[in-house]
């Protein structure tokens, strides 16, 4: 029984698999800002529905919100040490990728997600067999527009394709379900933030 | 009874378990000093990203250290504010998860409580109501505690905090971060009258503390570079120590059924604040409670110790409960002009 936790952009999406990745329960509400107040209300509603207790946890890593990526991953460390289970990470972007609809008969995708500062988070897959072609990247629009998959899917996925001209946007948020489409690898990163942008702060203001 | 509480509100990452009848059975603690220290103060993302990486070892390492279970314990109490909104969440949703992975209560803690408390942790016959002179790098406030969440605020600073002067004056002279310990060592060798600074505030008929001027009156020292370094440390750590004291004189004066003067807060850890205000006490024959030096700078057991108080009352929050940035522990004391800002 997988518990799966993604809270990285205005979604908070939460899914439970079991031993064969079916989907036993689902939650997936864009709620903007409030992710510390509802993200853990919303798992404890989900298991006394459904009456299960996980026997591992996997959390999106982002990027995305710097803010609501930590918030679940403190939300998965807290329940992994509390039921003593083991968690491991997932990126939102690979989310975003594997559950872009599998019927666009494009072998690869461009995920573009809103990232700080004007920029976006982009990175591409190749989909049959699922692998990453680059890595996570924070771009500038005018930049971003650079990249050559015509179907594009995430929530800058309309910013890109009308920026660049060309193409199909799926719009979408990471959905925790979508993880049962990944390849194991691709769910056994570390559970450290993928926040792919550093800080703003720089040192060596001091008076 | 068994708290495991969680600290998170600012630069120190922090997990303890206290039990009911005072034993600290463990307290975890990682500071950030050296990831703020290029900085000359305390970045906030940096702040909750040290925060998600320090905690979940910190809640193992706590239980671990108390021999105990999250099964064990009675509660989970956690800072939910005020501080810097990144680090809470981080401590307040962990808190949450812990709850409810181990069918536990959650208890919400305002981090000025935990401070508020902390005394009757090491005291166990301080009894409400007491005066609270709560000093750190963020609050400068006199409280009556009168009670588990009850507390009239007195006096609150309407510009700087004291512990924020002690660390820009820190800043201004070159003595690194965190400026607290720093100005108090650079101080003891320095002439506490050498150079004339101003007290504000001091003797006006309004009770409340204003740091802003006393700030910038270094700054105008250094630069005038007619004094040595712990000259003007020490001359600030005078003027900083007096206008506390008159501040804390006049509050007491006012505050008639009180059973002890108590100060808390990072600022609380400095000897000439203690040892000036214990003098204040003796003098108004009023019991004089400083917690030991770990305790006053933050920490988990304090939260803890808070969640202890409120649990003995029935108090517990439910799992939805906010992160607060700002949280005023008087929510209907009068606005001080130019404050409001600080909780």
């Amino acid at each position: 029984m997988l518990l799966v936790i993604s809270s990285a952009t205005e979604a908070v999406s939460l899914a439970l698999l079991d031993l064969s990745d079916a989907v036993l329960a689902e939650r997936h509400e864009l709620i903007g800002r409030g992710h510390a107040e509802r993200l853990v209300q919303m798992i404890a509603e989900m298991l006394r529905a459904s009456g299960e207790r996980p026997t591992a946890i996997l959390a999106d890593c982002g990027p995305g919100s710097f803010t609501g990526i930590r918030v679940g991953l403190a939300a998965a460390n807290g329940l992994s040490i509390g039921w003593g289970v083991p968690v491991s990470g997932v990126s939102a972007l690979a989310l975003l990728a594997a559950g872009a609809p599998a019927g666009r008969d494009a072998a690869e995708v461009a995920v573009a997600m809103v990232g700080g500062h004007g920029e976006l988070f982009v990175q591409s897959f190749a989909r049959m067999p699922f692998r990453a072609l680059d890595e996570p990247r924070s771009l500038p629009p005018e930049m971003a527009v650079a990249l050559p998959q015509p179907l594009v899917v995430g929530n800058a996925a309309e910013q890109l394709v009308a920026a660049r001209g060309f193409g199909e946007a799926l719009p979408a948020h990471p959905r925790a379900a979508d993880a049962r489409l990944l390849p194991p690898a691709f769910r056994a990163l570390p559970v450290r933030p993928l926040y792919v942008r550093a800080p703003d702060a720089k040192p060596g203001r001091v008076a | 009874m068994l708290i495991l509480g969680l600290e998170s509100s600012c630069d120190e990452t922090a997990a303890a378990v206290v039990a009911g009848d005072r034993r600290v059975l463990s307290h975890k603690l990682a500071g950030q000093e050296a990831d703020h220290a290029p900085f000359g103060g305390v970045v906030p993302e940096i702040a909750a990203r040290a925060h998600g990486e320090q905690l979940p070892g910190l809640v193992r390492g706590a239980l671990a250290e108390a021999g105990v279970t999250l099964a064990d314990v009675d509660a989970v109490a956690a800072t939910a504010g005020p501080g810097l909104i990144g680090g809470v969440m981080v401590g307040l949703v962990t808190a949450k998860a812990l709850a409810l992975s181990a069918g536990k209560p959650l208890i919400t803690v305002n981090h000025l409580e935990g401070h508020a408390y902390s005394p009757r942790l090491v005291e166990p016959g301080l009894a409400f109501p007491y005066l609270l002179l709560l000093v750190s790098g963020g609050h400068c406030q006199l409280l009556e505690v009168r009670g588990v969440g009850r507390f009239r605020r007195l006096a609150t600073t309407i510009d700087d905090a004291v512990g924020e002067a002690f660390d820009k004056t820190a800043k201004i002279l070159g003595l690194g971060f965190p400026g607290g310990p720093a100005v108090e060592r650079a101080a003891a060798t320095g002439d506490p009258f050498a150079v004339p600074l101003p007290r504000p505030l001091l003797g006006t008929q309004e009770p409340h503390f204003s740091f802003a001027g006393l700030k910038s009156a270094v700054l105008r020292a250094r630069d005038a570079g007619t004094h040595s370094v712990p000259d003007i440390a020490a001359s600030f750590q005078q003027a900083a120590v007096e206008c506390l004291v008159d501040r804390t004189e006049r509050a007491l004066a006012r505050a008639v059924d009180v059973t002890a003067l108590v100060v808390a807060g990072g600022v609380a850890a400095n000897r000439r604040v203690r040892s000036a205000l214990e003098a204040v006490a003796t003098a108004r024959a009023v019991p004089f409670v400083a917690p030991p030096g770990w305790l006053c700078t933050d920490n988990a057991a304090m939260i803890a110790w808070a969640g202890v108080e409120r649990l003995r009352e029935g108090l517990t929050d439910s799992l939805d409960a906010p992160a607060r940035a700002r949280w005023p522990l008087d929510p209907d004391a009068e606005p001080a002009r130019g404050a409001g800002v600080k909780a």
